[in-house]
């Protein structure tokens, strides 16, 4: 259990819970999470361009077998709401230099073209730099309010980091979902 | 005088771009003066979190009458805003950190004036408040002003409870819960929706020092169809919007949440749903919800602009009409004039008023400013 690489990301999200006492909260949220992996099909949809997103979609997207890690509608970013790190100095896996992973996350579900499989796919934030300010993107499948906070976005995932400033967002595959 | 011989000696001196009459022994040097929002001018808010260099927050503060801006209140890191224009206050939500973008952080309410837009007091919060877009039930005053209710999520979520005149505080537990809508006629009492599908009421002892919780049963479905935490106040309680166009009235004045159906918007509408940050606005008085609606809906877009707006009475539970207003992600209804609308369009980054016709419903554009960046909330309370 320890070992799967979703346990351990839930496991520092439950461990910033217990730290304040408040475990109950974070088990509806990864409950939820949880629940929810695995049973949707996320490919084939097409989402209309959203407003905060004025990069790849915005200044005219590449044919859909060429996406690449620094455009909007990459598969990976279903329900990435931020600026890439590809953009930033950092990768699709990577935090830009002086910054640091979020040590709390979400985990969105999306489904790669070439192999039709779903993945879950962890968007953690780098933290501790000013907003990058490149490739905002704003993909929202499966993303909830913030009741479920565990499936939200419109939050600052470097809530829990030292410093908390935003700035930007990576999207690193944790398991395959189903 | 000075200034008017320097400019005579300077055109005698072969500088020959100053009229004549610059030098008329009747010319009075310009004064400097710093602008006031007038008292009674009408006030449409526009916050903006600036997502491409997020520490530099601000509250825009526009004429309701022409759009025309007034000047802007700052708002920091992941700011949130309520204005009590009965007593010419906004409080502004906001962090800082000691080194702008590192060091410490300290976050607190900045009580503002709302006619000199300077901070004339300011109150210091625990450093738990969500770091999240504007949503207005994030950040609410209760129902006679003399409390702050904050969201807060570390990710663990509760709300700070603020008593505005001693600036005392306390936090109340809120596990799995999130927003925040505060009783019509009870000040000390608020409610929340939780991740389960029901709601808690918090209930504040008379030293505003705790809460009592109680949560109503489940009433609607987090994961199928979520509620949008934007809701509407009315006379009895408010309006809330589910992600596929549902709508529901709950009362939160009693000890526990009571919800009641009050329509679909998008029945019989294949393909059409809500969308936005703010994606609805009631006019109480008439019963009629606006709402921001797109077409080709899809799990994911329920933050997508609007394609149109649709009025719907919530008591006869029918669609009024359908008016082409597009790339709203954000709508509000002007307190003071029911059939005046003021949306954040955030696809061309404007703000506009949008008129109502109150015998059709229809809306038609009546004004816009090309304004902010990432504008993400619009309130227009008086």
């Amino acid at each position: 259990m320890s070992g799967d690489p979703v346990s351990k990301l839930m496991g520092v999200f439950d461990r910033v819970a217990e730290n304040a006492a408040r475990k109950s909260a974070q088990m509806i949220g990864r409950r939820s999470v949880l629940s929810s992996l695995g049973k949707i099909l996320v490919g084939g949809a097409v989402l209309p361009m959203l407003p905060f997103d004025r990069s790849a979609r915005a200044q005219g997207a590449s044919p859909a077998s060429e996406k690449t890690d620094t455009d909007c509608d990459y598969w990976r970013y279903c329900a990435l709401d931020g600026f890439l790190c590809s953009c930033c100095g950092g990768s699709i896996t990577s935090c830009p230099p002086g910054t640091e992973p979020s040590t709390v996350t979400w985990v969105g579900t999306c489904q790669n073209p070439k192999d039709g499989k779903d993945y879950m796919v962890s968007y953690n934030d780098c933290c501790g730099k000013t907003t990058c300010g490149r490739c905002l993107c704003n993909s929202n499948v499966r993303e909830r309010p913030g009741y479920l906070l565990g499936v939200h976005n419109d939050i600052n995932w470097c809530m829990a980091n030292q410093p908390s400033m935003y700035h930007c967002t990576v999207s690193v595959i944790v398991g395959v979902a189903g | 005088m000075k200034f008017g011989a320097v400019a005579c000696a300077l055109v005698a001196g072969g500088v020959a771009l100053t009229p004549l009459a610059l030098c008329a022994e009747d010319l009075k040097p310009e004064q400097i003066t710093v602008a006031r929002v007038p008292a009674r001018m009408k006030r449409v808010y526009v916050m903006d979190p600036v997502l491409p260099h997020m520490v530099d927050g601000r509250v825009y503060v526009l004429d309701a009458k022409d759009l025309t801006l007034k000047g802007m209140m700052e708002s920091g890191f992941a700011g949130m805003m309520a204005a009590a224009p009965d007593k010419g206050r906004v409080y502004v939500a906001a962090s800082f950190y000691a080194r702008l973008t590192r060091g410490a952080r300290t976050d607190v309410i900045q009580v503002y004036d709302d006619e000199t837009l300077k901070v004339i007091d300011e109150i210091p919060v625990p450093t738990l408040r969500a770091q999240a877009l504007p949503y207005r039930n994030l950040f609410r005053l209760n129902s006679d002003g003399s409390m702050i209710f904050a969201q807060n999520a570390t990710p663990a979520t509760s709300v700070t409870v603020v008593d505005v005149a001693s600036k005392k505080n306390f936090e109340a537990q809120g596990p799995g819960c999130y927003g925040i809508y505060p009783a019509l006629a009870n000040p000390l009492r608020f409610a929340t929706l939780c991740g389960d599908g029901t709601a808690t009421t918090y209930t504040i002892s008379s030293d505003h020092a705790s809460a009592q919780l109680k949560s109503s049963a489940k009433f609607f479905d987090p994961q199928s169809d979520p509620l949008y935490t934007h809701a509407e106040p009315t006379r009895d309680g408010y309006v809330f919007l589910t992600y596929s166009g549902k709508l529901m009235r709950l009362a939160v004045d009693g000890d526990t949440v009571a919800a009641q159906p009050a329509g679909d918007a998008a029945e019989g509408q294949k393909g059409w749903a809500p969308g936005g940050y703010q994606p609805f606005t009631v006019d109480a008085q008439a019963g009629v919800a606006y709402l921001l609606m797109h077409d080709k809906a899809v799990e994911g877009s329920h933050k997508a602009p609007s394609v149109e707006i649709w009025a719907y009475d919530l008591n006869a539970k029918k669609l009024l009409a359908r008016s082409p207003v597009a790339g709203l992600i954000g709508v509000t209804l002007s307190a003071s004039e029911p059939n005046t609308l003021f949306g954040i369009d955030g696809v061309a980054n404007k703000i506009v008023r949008l008129a109502v016709d109150p015998q059709s419903r229809n809306i038609t554009p009546a004004g816009e400013i090309k304004l902010g960046e990432t504008a993400a909330l619009i309130e227009a309370p008086r």
